[in-house]
């Protein structure tokens, strides 16, 4: 993890104890001399809720199709349960629900068809547990998956999904198709999942705000490398947005030199003073900062996680380059 | 084998209007009698005309789900369905191939009955040239499966849009001629009789080059172009070699 922050806390677990693992990933595209993945690794332990974000482009839909044994790796190795995604799919997917960012089921079959063909191809299938779920989301079981709209084919795929009691749920962005009625169905859903059978979810997506509410571990992709994984109370503890005002320096173009003892992601200068995010806040270094002779009204917030993605995810950052 | 038998199942179900369609156009040569050129022609042009619609979904079906069925998942980004279940690859592969030949020989049966059973086997032995149902059946199984295989394989090279065309293009140019000059030198040779192995190998190399396709290239596109492109020719060159041996030293070479 060369080019990853991580705090080390939440240390993922060794390989086989994971329900992911994802040791230097490299995905190369045709002559293309830029990797889509760049040595990715990161492991997601059981019963976690791991969200991987990134822009688009990032590398999340080839990591996913890789973990699904869907497409080979050009090196390095994907693996669920500590067993090959390549090698194993067919047995491995007896374990896994996949949500897919464009529903994928044929057009022609109807929800109910749909789940009597998965009660043919898994060992254990709980076709009722379907049909409660397609009621509470008020799909109908009857009309072809073709003619749903985009909201019913990602709940009616989350309804197949869970139908299998899978010990690990895979997410491919499935929010933007989701109206905010559906969406809010959905994550009810995937509560009450977790709550119940503690399921292991890998998710990616852009919705940041709903991601926040269930997942217990980032990561972050930019331009084809994991730059980021951590739990997500590591995450907000050690990211914060400083305000103060600086008394001390004339010159507004040496604004932020103060912040020495941190790694300042973005420092902007206001009218009131100046503004800055550092990714390594710590109470005592804050604490000796409001020391600092000229410092004024120096106070500390959380941010959320869209800032942090922001500002991880946006520019070049300390943050993007493993500085710490 | 319960996979891809689930597979075919759901193919089949998914098309049964085709089953119907097919049952339709058999009976519309029975209305062949009441046209003024065929009443009484029992010897002649009419069995050739009311088998005429079982022939011509013999042709046309196999060719359209052929070339459909399978690489229309790949390219349309549908495969991802069947590969997130626990089935193998080949159980896929085996599953959607299976559909589309028992969807294309069921409707020949369908579209051929009606005549079969009002005129009896003496039309059908009329009408293509003294074959006996099971003589048929023999012909019509692998003609329709070459000819499904042989659609697949074409829409692949053609529907995938990867790099790889330009290499098939070229292997052809080659190995085409060089296969039809073989084939040549057999006929004079005095082997036309044995001419019975070249649809054999032929469906023998599809199949395989469909199955690595699916079984390697999965849902990727352009992977699926390749292992297609890599097997196909690799079996065509041996099958190249072979003929051209067998050619050579059947002119007295050896």
């Amino acid at each position: 993890m060369s080019a990853t922050l991580s705090t080390g806390s939440a240390a993922p677990g060794a390989l086989g104890s994971s329900a992911v693992d994802v040791r230097r990933l490299v995905v190369r595209y045709g002559e293309n001399p830029k990797p889509t993945l760049q040595e990715v690794s990161f492991s997601v332990p059981r019963g976690s809720v791991y969200a991987l974000l990134g822009r688009i482009g990032a590398g999340k839909s080839s990591l996913v199709r890789c973990l699904l044994g869907q497409q080979k790796p050009t090196a390095g190795s994907c693996a669920l349960f500590g067993e090959g995604a390549w090698k194993n799919r067919a047995r491995l997917m007896a374990r896994v629900g996949v949500v897919p960012e464009d529903p994928d089921a044929p057009p022609a079959m109807t929800g109910r068809q749909l789940a009597a063909l998965c009660s043919r191809l898994y060992p254990a299938w709980g076709g009722g547990s379907v049909f409660d779920r397609l009621r509470r989301f008020d799909v109908p079981a009857d009309i072809a998956f073709g003619s749903l709209s985009k909201s019913q084919k990602t709940l009616v795929s989350l309804a197949l999904a869970l139908g299998s009691s899978p010990d690990l749920l895979i997410l491919d962005d499935p929010m933007p198709g989701l109206d905010a009625v559906a969406r809010a169905a959905f994550f009810d859903e995937l509560v009450g999942e977790l709550a119940d059978r503690g399921t292991t979810v890998l998710f990616t997506s852009h919705d940041l705000a709903g991601v926040e509410k269930m997942a217990d571990r980032v990561g972050i992709l930019k331009g084809g490398k994991l730059v980021l994984d951590e739990s997500l109370d590591d995450l907000k503890g050690r990211f914060q947005r400083l305000r103060y005002r600086n008394e001390g320096m004339e010159d507004p173009a040496s604004y932020g030199q103060e912040l020495s003892a941190f790694d300042a992601v973005k420092v902007k200068v206001r009218g009131w003073g100046i503004e800055a995010v550092v990714s390594n806040y710590g109470d005592e270094s804050f604490a000796r900062f409001r020391a600092l002779e000229g410092i004024g009204d120096a106070e500390a917030s959380a941010l959320s996680l869209e800032e942090i993605f922001a500002a991880v995810a946006g520019e070049a950052s300390p943050a993007a380059h493993g500085k710490k | 084998m319960r996979g891809a038998l689930a597979v075919a199942a759901r193919e089949i179900a998914e098309r049964k209007l085709v089953f119907f369609g097919a049952f339709v156009a058999g009976l519309l040569p029975l209305g062949l009698p009441l046209v003024p050129a065929f009443r009484g022609d029992a010897h002649g042009a009419r069995p050739m005309a009311m088998l005429l619609p079982a022939a011509a979904i013999a042709a046309a079906f196999p060719i359209f789900f052929g070339a459909t069925i399978l690489v229309g998942d790949i390219a349309q980004k549908r495969l991802g369905f069947y590969f997130s279940r626990p089935l193998s690859a080949a159980s896929i592969w085996a599953g959607k191939l299976l559909g589309a030949l028992l969807i294309s020989v069921g409707c020949v049966l369908l579209a051929g009955a009606p005549v079969f059973f009002l005129e009896g086997e003496r039309a059908l032995s009329l009408a293509t040239g003294g074959l006996d149902p099971r003589g048929l059946a023999a012909l019509t199984l692998p003609g329709v499966l070459l000819l499904l295989l042989f659609a697949h394989v074409v829409a692949s090279l053609a529907r995938l849009r990867s790099a790889w065309i330009v290499l098939d293009l070229l292997l052809a140019a080659f190995f085409v001629p060089a296969i039809a000059l073989s084939l040549r030198s057999l006929f004079f040779a005095g082997l036309r009789g044995s001419f019975w192995f070249l649809p054999v190998a032929l469906i023998a190399i599809l199949l395989a080059a469909s199955c690595v396709q699916i079984i390697d290239g999965r849902t990727d596109a352009r992977r699926s172009h390749g292992a297609l492109s890599v097997t196909l020719w690799a079996l065509i060159a041996v099958f190249t070699a072979i003929l051209g041996g067998l050619a050579w030293w059947r002119a007295g070479g050896g």
